[in-house]
């Protein structure tokens, strides 16, 4: 049947495409926050720091904060990128990894592969915090060690004072986020980590750095920006002025929820 | 829409002028006599016209009207880029101060409000170039829209978006006639195959370009589009999609032909390079057959640009370290020379008839 085309067929075609597509948006939204939230986390400014914009700075009103996430190491050696991302994980999520005697050539292949969509677990003051608090208290005994023996040397004092400064750092104003884990099936993960409250899983990257080894590292999450609602911009509207990189005390705590398409919005945020 | 486009009745105008012309030029070679009756009927028949044509169309009678059209066009296109910024910083500007609710209405009223804004002055403008500026503004309006959303409710980035604003984008250009809005629709075509392409290799979709050869099958999707439906009724729409599909297809071929470790490709990148190379050639050489065959000026130009580009990076890479440079240009310029008479040969073979 052919149709004849006409500009009122053509203004219901487009309105009828600009309604659906804003209703399949808001729709998808609405299946997110329905029902129990995947996860529930209660944050402070620690984990989730006000997002500057670059530009245009002065002219975006909108507020978001931003997921501060880490990566625990037990050693301190960042050079082997990110240590539980294996070369058997790697290959599970889908990289192509050379063997372990592969010649510089043939290891040339495997470079430039592309980040891989991932499903990503978020511990929120679990054991990684605390091995990152542990690993700092290693750091300042051994600091004020050679103190003990080394009083004079400036070297030594200026190593004890940072040790002692990123100790309390750690303890104190540093985000107790990390990705613990990676997979390809949310559920899995899931049943990995059962507790809502202190693990969110999200969507994320995973990629390989290139380098003389391929160095596995976590690219980034997917929603990692979170847009304050207007009804608590004022909780942190008096902080959008504060640009110096100084890390503070928390000044504000916030619940973040994650729904069912692992997407988070903002459902508290008050001062401390 | 028309039953004859404003594209028709301007071009049916210039064939006038110039027949009016030539038919001057033979009566004074006393190659064709009329005799006045006919004189008079045939002026009477195209004047008519072209009255016609002014009042319905307001096309362009004269050349001087036609170098002024022009000055309107690229007035309109500022104007609507213009606009299309300012929305953007108003938006910008004030959102964050206002409820979520509102947000989200100003949103709707926008893309709606922009787009019954379009048909109402198309409805209104026979020239067209208020119509062609609100459509571009409805569009900018609807992308904001979409984007807009995503941020507010932290949504999850996804190539959707670009189908929906291809979608949006060809919709207005085939009813407005409005080849600016064909190219984001092209644009948005391509991002989305691309992407998709992408995803279905494992890559995140946000990386598409990070492996050129997803962008094979969009180019062959925007070449196939005019071959299997036709554009008469549209000038320059068909010419648009050989000129995307080249660039789609051309320019990723570059790329691999100079780092063919972005392939997948199963081979060294050295070797990659090599193949991309040849293919570059090839498909560039076929591009300007194939535009010479079918009287496809834009495909004969733009395979002849890449022939050319291909050409001059071998050269480089063979010659530069090792021969003076007067030596490499005068190369480059035999090289131009034989091309040239190449091209001759090429343009006084048999050719297709016009228009397909």
């Amino acid at each position: 049947m052919k149709i004849a085309w006409s500009n009122s067929r053509a203004l219901i075609a487009a309105a009828a495409l600009v309604l659906v597509s804003n209703v399949i948006a808001l729709g998808g939204v609405a299946y997110n926050r329905h029902g129990e939230p995947e996860s529930v986390l209660e944050l402070t400014e620690r984990e989730l720091p006000i997002q500057f914009w670059s530009w245009p700075d002065n002219d975006n009103s909108a507020v978001h904060l931003e997921l501060s996430w880490r990566i625990g190491f037990e050693s301190d050696d960042w050079s082997r990128g990110v240590e539980w991302l294996t070369r058997e994980e790697l290959q599970r999520l889908g990289f192509s990894m050379p063997a372990a005697d592969a010649t510089p050539e043939q290891q040339e292949r495997y470079i430039g592969q592309s980040a891989r969509e991932v499903f990503l677990a978020l511990e929120f003051d679990g054991p990684a915090y605390r091995a990152s608090i542990e690993r700092a208290r290693k750091r300042l005994r051994a600091a004020e060690m050679a103190l003990a023996t080394k009083s004079a040397d400036e070297l030594v004092i200026a190593t004890a004072r940072g040790a002692k400064a990123q100790l309390e750092d750690e303890q104190r104003r540093s985000s107790r986020l990390f990705v613990v884990a990676a997979d390809l099936d949310a559920d899995v993960l899931r049943k990995r980590y059962p507790d809502r409250k202190h693990y969110a899983i999200v969507r994320g990257r995973v990629a390989l750095s290139n380098g003389r080894h391929l160095l596995p590292r976590i690219e980034g999450i997917e929603t990692d920006t979170i847009r304050v609602p207007h009804a608590y911009r004022s909780v942190v509207e008096r902080y959008l002025g504060d640009r110096s990189y100084e890390r503070h005390e928390p000044r504000y705590a916030a619940t973040v929820n994650f729904g069912r398409r692992l997407e988070p919005w903002l459902v508290q945020l008050s001062r401390m | 829409m028309n039953e004859l486009s404003r594209t028709e009745a301007q071009r049916r105008a210039d064939e006038i002028r110039v027949f009016r012309q030539e038919l001057e030029r033979l009566q004074a070679e006393q190659a064709l006599t009329l005799t006045d009756e006919q004189r008079q009927a045939l002026t009477r028949h195209h004047d008519a016209l072209l009255a016609r044509y002014a009042a319905t169309f307001d096309i362009d009678r004269d050349q001087q009207s036609q170098r002024l059209s022009l000055g309107m066009r690229v007035a309109s296109f500022l104007g609507a880029v213009a606009l299309a910024a300012s929305v953007f910083f108003l938006f910008s500007q004030y959102w964050g101060l206002l409820p979520t609710w509102v947000q989200v209405t100003l949103l709707l009223a926008a893309s709606s409000g922009t787009l019954l804004a379009t048909f109402w002055i198309g409805s209104r403008d026979p020239t067209g170039y208020f119509a062609k500026l609100a459509a571009m503004v409805a569009f900018a309006c609807f992308v904001l829209n979409i984007s807009m959303l995503g941020q507010m409710f932290n949504i999850t980035p996804s190539d959707n978006a670009f189908i929906v604003w291809a979608a949006l984008a060809l919709l207005l250009a085939y009813t407005f006639d409005l080849r600016l809005l064909l190219a984001a629709g092209i644009l948005c075509v391509i991002a989305f195959v691309s992407a998709r392409v992408g995803t279905w290799s494992g890559v995140y979709w946000l990386y598409f370009g990070e492996r050129p050869e997803h962008f094979f099958p969009a180019a062959l999707l925007l070449f196939c589009v005019p071959l299997v439906l036709p554009h008469r009724r549209f000038a320059g729409f068909a010419a648009m999609y050989r000129i995307f599909a080249l660039l789609t297809l051309l320019l990723p071929v570059l790329v691999l032909a100079n780092w063919g470790w972005t392939s997948y490709l199963p081979f060294s990148g050295a070797a990659t390079e090599r193949i991309y190379q040849v293919l570059g050639f090839v498909l560039s050489a076929g591009a300007i057959w194939l535009g010479v065959r079918r009287d496809w000026p834009e495909t004969v130009n733009t395979g002849t640009v890449f022939f050319v580009i291909f050409l001059y990076t071998k050269f480089y890479d063979w010659w530069w370290d090792i021969v003076p440079k007067f030596v490499f240009f005068l190369i480059i310029g035999l090289t131009a020379i034989l091309f040239i008479l190449v091209m001759k040969r090429l343009r006084a073979a048999p050719r297709a008839p016009e228009g397909t």
